[in-house]
């Protein structure tokens, strides 16, 4: 028996994809540049791929580049607005303080060249101060990311309300703030439109494949104006010249079909998590009561609601235990969960906390009993129950030895 | 002896010279040790794969390593680089052996030697040197060192020397000029029974005793920097390694069990395959947390590792253990807390880095390359059994007292020793 939980870490393939995935590295292997028919087949499916993605978002497929990973649209992302060491000095950078490493990062990066980086706090619930963001807009202001869905505890931000206040600082002379959304946790599992919805005016949007059970190493960088990005890589000239290198067509197809099949029933799909995540929650706060803490807004949202929590996210935290303890004493019974983040746990053994459950509030020892529960559509609510059973024995033998530590 | 007479029609061949240091000090065992480290040679070779067979003979106090029939393969480096590493191997020589005693042979071998020396001193010039006219470099110094095994030849060593280096110099002339005291080349002229070798260079290997010649010793290997260098100075000395490895799952990661199964298969390259039994100590540590008094439960632990290793090592036929324990280094080796640990066992416990500073371990891990993977992080929650306040001067009745709280403990220890799960380490 196996019980996957960390679905925000990486998703298992669909078998469909993944045979689409085999049949482009075996068959229709051509390299997309070719001038034969091979290369026009490949060609040809990357179209289609990019068509699918543009899809989910109601965009067009010209706005859609497709990248190595979510990390790599973050980073285009930055560097399309950064492109020229005279655009950096004594620029602003907004980011909210639940950001992942893969913008925090590149935020530092171009601090260090002279950019300024404010972060913008969060409330208990996680969702970003409104007033401060106000607050800190002026015409410096050159770039804001901000996380759609957090990775860690799942609070969805309000998109469209950041989009409004920021109107006013956008397509004038000299007010070219660029608004970029990390959409990795929420895309085809949470409405995104760039249309008629809530992400009209966004101008930069990430994307990635293996969270929506696609394959590994293909993400996307949506762009309302693609002709403002400006390549990292540079060679060939693939991906209108913003990212050359011979596309990854077996992953791209992968992404494509994988987006089609998560999107199509999106609302069921997330009813599905929803209702395993309501399931597993209630069980949690019934039985550990004061002992726990739910990181993660209580109610969840099929719809995307801002200040309400993915459905597909749980955050909770077992003061006085230590995560990564519990998650190696479930992996034991089959049971997959993750800490804080998985992209965290590699800087958890260092001593330092994740700076997004800081953000929210959470004390150290918090903090360090954090266990990340994360749902896909594949997951049952007869699971639940399976997990709550070792879950509960699992803090138990922890408190046994480690209770008066 | 018959393969050592190969090809008499073959007057000169290149050859490794293995000189054993210590084993040529042994008394009546050395014929014993000689044949051990031969062996240990032979399958250091066999690890390079090469087409060319090798012969691997004792030949009056030295080990000698040719090609077979032919002359030696073309990746000498790489044979070097593989005896250097056999314990017991003090240094070696790549040389040349002149089957032709004549000293007119000799003084024609040398100067072929000492000219293929000039060529690669000058292509090793400053180029401002190089660039001007080959007869007006300055030339290269060299001295002959005369060496005679048989001492029925006609010329003393001085004689051998003197003779070869003026016909040297009559052939290379000016390019090249004797200076006996701080010579580019020391070329050594060894003659012998049968044969002459020529050589200069001698690359240093690690000295110490034949693996296999000195017991088996069980080494408690855990993840860090200390323990794979004190099962490596130990079977410098001889002994074969097994190993236990003690983890406290879930509250260490599996990653951290990969890591020490790949720091055993360091090990392994200079000490054979070995097995290593791993143990999950969890069991122990749940108990002494309930039943005795926090700040001894590193020390408790300790003993608990020393009681159930001991039994393994008895299991297994070996003589004695091994750890990396380092005086002072942590509350666990200070002296008080070693005695309390070292009453644990009857089976003699070797701490072979206890005297030694951390940077001199640190060190010797980088110099056998174990220092990189110890330091590797990895999730690692042990901390979650450290006391807050270890005892660093505990008595062992305390100790005594403390343990006959916890409940079936012979029960505890003997399922502990059951439970260990045996892998088989190879070299990486």
């Amino acid at each position: 028996m196996q019980i996957y939980l960390d679905n925000s870490a990486t998703t298992k393939v669909n078998k469909e994809v993944a045979a689409s995935v085999y049949r482009m590295m075996t068959e229709d292997y051509g390299n997309p540049s070719s001038l034969h028919t091979l290369g026009q087949d490949a060609e040809r499916t990357v179209r289609q791929a990019r068509h699918q993605i543009a899809f989910v978002l109601g965009a067009r497929a010209g706005q859609i580049v497709f990248t190595g990973s979510g990390s790599e649209a973050d980073n285009l992302a930055f560097a399309s607005v950064f492109h020229s060491p005279a655009r950096i000095p004594g620029r602003k950078i907004l980011i909210s303080a639940l950001e992942h490493p893969a913008v925090r990062e590149p935020a530092a990066y171009y601090e260090s060249l002279g950019a300024e980086v404010v972060r913008i706090p969060v409330h208990e619930s996680g969702t970003i101060d409104l007033d401060f963001l106000r607050g800190a807009l002026d015409e410096t202001v050159a770039m804001i990311s901000v996380m759609h869905v957090s990775n860690e505890i799942g609070t969805i931000q309000p998109i469209r309300e950041i989009v409004k206040i920021i109107a006013g600082l956008k397509n004038e002379p000299g007010k070219d703030v660029r608004f970029h959304v990390d959409a990795i946790q929420s895309f085809s599992k949470l409405p995104i439109d760039v249309v008629t919805g809530d992400f009209f005016g966004v101008d930069m949007i990430s994307l990635s494949s293996h969270k929506i059970h696609g394959p590994k190493g293909v993400g996307a960088l949506y762009a309302a104006k693609p002709e403002k990005l400006h390549p990292m890589i540079r060679g060939g000239g693939q991906e209108f010249g913003v990212r050359s290198g011979t596309e990854n067509v077996p992953a791209i197809v992968g992404f494509g079909q994988a987006a089609r099949i998560e999107s199509a029933e999106q609302i069921a799909h997330a009813k599905q998590a929803a209702d395993c995540r309501k399931y597993l929650m209630d069980r949690i706060v019934n039985h550990f009561g004061n002992e726990c803490r739910i990181n993660s807004p209580s109610e969840s949202s099929l719809t995307g609601a801002p200040g309400l929590c993915s459905p597909y996210i749980l955050s909770v935290s077992f003061p006085g235990t230590r995560g990564e303890v519990i998650v190696h004493d479930l992996e034991r019974n089959g049971i997959f969960v993750s800490t804080g983040s998985a992209c965290s746990s590699i800087s958890r053994s260092n001593g330092s906390i994740s700076p997004t459950l800081a953000a929210i509030g959470l004390s150290a020892a918090e903090a360090q009993g954090t266990l990340r529960f994360s749902f896909s559509r594949h997951n049952q609510i007869g699971e639940m129950d399976c997990v709550l059973e070792h879950l509960i024995g699992a803090v138990g033998r922890f408190n046994l030895v480690g209770t008066r530590r | 002896m018959s393969d050592l007479i190969v090809n008499e029609a073959i007057k000169i061949r290149r050859i490794l010279i293995v000189r054993y240091g210590e084993v040529a000090l042994k008394g009546m065992n050395k014929p014993y040790f000689e044949r051990i480290l031969r062996d240990r040679i032979r399958n250091a070779l066999k690890k390079l794969d090469s087409e060319h067979k090798t012969i691997v003979e004792t030949d009056a106090g030295l080990i000698v390593v040719r090609g077979e029939g032919e002359i030696l393969p073309a990746d000498e480096k790489a044979m070097i680089a593989q005896i250097t590493r056999v314990f017991g191997v003090a240094t070696v020589s790549p040389a040349i052996c002149l089957y032709d005693r004549e000293i007119a042979a000799i003084s024609d071998a040398a100067t072929g030697y000492l000219r293929d020396r000039l060529n690669e001193w000058r292509a090793a010039l400053p180029k401002a040197l190089a660039e001007v006219p080959a007869e007006k470099q300055p030339p290269m110094t060299f001295k002959i060192a005369g060496k005679r095994s048989d001492k029925t030849y006609p010329l003393e060593s001085m004689n051998i020397a003197a003779q070869v280096g003026s016909d040297i110099l009559d052939v290379l002339g000016p390019a090249v000029k004797v200076d006996v005291h701080d010579p580019d080349v020391i070329l050594t002229v060894h003659l012998r029974q049968r044969e002459v070798f020529l050589f200069d260079e001698k690359v240093a290997g690690f000295g110490g005793l034949p693996l296999g010649t000195n017991g088996k010793g069980m080494v408690l290997l855990s993840g860090g920097i200390d323990s794979p260098v004190a099962a490596w100075l130990m079977a410098k000395r001889g002994m074969t390694i097994e190993a236990v490895h003690f983890h406290s799952y879930p509250y260490t990661s599996g990653r951290a069990r990969e890591k020490v199964e790949e720091l055993a298969g360091i090990l392994a390259g200079y000490c054979g395959s070995f097995d290593m039994h791993v143990i999950n100590l969890l069991p122990a540590q749940e108990q002494i947390a309930a039943h005795c008094a926090e700040e001894l439960m590193t020390i408790l632990v300790r003993r608990f590792m020393v009681v159930v290793a001991e039994r393994v090592a008895n299991l297994t036929k070996c003589d004695m253990m091994i750890t990396g324990e380092n005086l002072g280094q942590v509350a666990s080796q200070t002296a008080e807390a070693l005695v309390c640990t070292d009453a644990a066992a009857k089976m003699p416990v070797m701490r072979p880095l206890i005297a030694l500073d951390k940077t001199d371990i640190i060190e010797k891990a980088k110099e056998i390359g174990t220092f990189e993977k110890s330091i590797e992080p990895y999730e690692d929650c042990c901390t979650v059994f450290l006391p807050k306040h270890p005892a660093t001067r505990p008595h062992i009745d305390q100790i005594l007292e403390a343990e006959a709280n916890i409940p079936d403990l012979e029960a505890l220890i003997e399922s502990l020793v059951a439970s260990r799960e045996t892998v088989r380490i190879r070299p990486l």
